[in-house]
């Protein structure tokens, strides 16, 4: 299992208060967290700062969760990457939907900062 | 220049100076009072966090904090559940903030009072009984900001006001439904009941949103299929159809016979969505020889069940206009 000191995990929501509790939590638990408002910002972090786990908002500007999602499986650097949908659809055809894009967990919103870290450590756990 | 005219210029300069000074004065000020909130939100921000994560801080502020707080608990509220938003709500009470709010659903402003009722929500605060007075508000923001509060409360003492607002009106229905949703299962057993409501448009709603629950088929939603208004029959084969239940097949075709087309139609459709192939020699029938609507929803009923069958049958020279319709619409489906 990863050590969490060094796990770095990129973060991307359009809602800064979202941003907040995510980051606060995580980086209180040790992990260094990379922040992004929008899907391209989140696609660029991926790209150049190598996070180890991926938090992505569905419904965002410029891109959404699920086309970067998509960009990042036909990217082979970071095809690997666990990434966790949050979003506020719960639709069972939603969560079908982010499955099928790729995603590895999803978590609706409204949601507990204590089960997100928790996701997230069991998707770093998981990584190969 | 006489005398007169300086001194109405002098007069005119002089007002606009003072307008002048005015404007940049409240400008001034304004400024001064958003970068003094913005201090106070940077200062309580950190503590509002790491109270939400579970330390021992006592949140207790006056002035500026204090509205900073109560906008932080509000905002944070809003995207949080489970037990740090029941907390966050209790907190909220402690210090007085939801009585604050709740005292803004008197404003003379209706945008204030659908402010106070989003916030309600936002907060977790447990004023379901304010939330359905607000339903009753003369502005429409406020009663559709009740009832998303409402829904977020997921209080089923809010159903029955909720959907006696929906089937009078007086609520968006998107969002009215989405409340209903919101408050979940515990909402079932009174929808349940409100089939029973001698108000038609009361059924009409409870049927609608008992199809998009889930739940199974509630045992009055099976029994309304013979209720005496067209429009809670279709309601009712619609939340039939979505609730996707075989054993609702025997209901839902008696329906292809109702007296009205509209019932018929939205028969037809619920029987394709229950891929009850069955009845497809009947739903082409229907498509040759029954009126507009329910002729032309049998024609559609068939592509989705048989598309096959769709084809063989539109192609005949005899063939209804809906079944040759329905083959092109087979073309563009996605």
């Amino acid at each position: 299992m990863p050590s969490v000191g060094e796990l770095v995990v990129l973060v991307a929501d359009d809602d800064p208060d979202i941003l907040d509790l995510i980051t606060f939590r995580l980086e209180r638990s040790g992990m260094r967290v990379i922040q992004a408002r929008n899907g391209m910002e989140a696609l660029e972090a991926a790209r150049l700062k190598r996070p180890q786990v991926v938090v992505l908002d569905w419904m965002m500007p410029e891109l959404t969760g699920i086309e970067v999602i998509e960009a990042m499986r036909a990217d082979p650097e970071l095809a690997h990457l666990p990434v966790m949908l949050l979003t506020a659809r719960v639709q069972e055809s939603d969560v079908v939907k982010g499955f099928e894009a790729g995603a590895d967990d999803y978590l609706t919103k409204p949601f507990s900062p204590q089960e997100l870290h928790h996701r997230v450590q069991a998707l770093a756990a998981r990584r190969p | 220049m006489s005398g007169p005219l300086v001194q109405i210029s002098l007069a005119m300069v002089a007002f606009n100076l003072l307008l002048t000074l005015a404007v940049v004065g409240f400008r001034f000020v304004g400024s001064a009072r958003r970068t003094r909130y913005q201090e106070a939100v940077d200062r309580v921000k950190p503590m509002v966090l790491a109270w939400i994560d579970g330390d021992d801080i006592d949140l207790d502020f006056e002035g500026i904090e204090r509205q900073a707080l109560s906008d932080l608990l509000a905002r944070y509220g809003k995207v949080i559940h489970g037990e740090a938003r029941d907390e966050l709500a209790e907190l909220a009470k402690k210090r007085g903030i939801t009585a604050e709010i709740e005292a803004g659903l008197c404003r003379r402003a209706g945008w204030r009072r659908a402010a106070a009722a989003y916030r309600l929500g936002d907060i977790g605060a447990e004023a379901t009984d304010v939330l359905i007075d607000a339903l009753g508000d003369k502005d429409r923001r406020v009663r559709n900001a009740a009832t998303r509060s409402l829904g977020r409360s997921e209080d089923p003492a809010a159903v029955e006001p909720l959907v006696l607002a929906l089937a009078r009106g007086e609520i968006a229905r998107a969002v009215g439904g989405q409340a209903l949703l919101d408050i979940g299962s515990a909402a079932a057993p009174q929808l349940d009941a409100l089939m029973l409501s001698p108000e038609p448009g009361v059924r009409a709603v409870a049927a609608e949103l008992l199809g998009r629950m889930a739940m199974g088929i509630a045992p009055n939603l099976a029994t309304a299929i013979d209720d005496p208004v067209p429009s809670v029959r279709v309601a009712v084969a619609r939340a039939l159809g979505r609730l996707g239940s075989r054993s609702a097949a025997t209901v839902i075709s008696d329906l292809l016979n109702d007296p009205v087309p509209y019932v018929r139609a939205a028969a037809a459709t619920a029987i394709a969505e229950l891929g009850m192939r069955e009845y497809i020699w009947r739903l082409i029938d229907m498509a040759q020889e029954d009126e507009f609507l329910p002729a032309a929803a049998a024609a559609k009923a068939v592509g989705m069940l048989a598309p096959e069958v769709l084809v063989a049958s539109g192609f005949r020279f005899e063939a209804s206009p809906h079944l040759r319709e329905a083959i092109d619409l087979l073309a563009v489906r996605p």
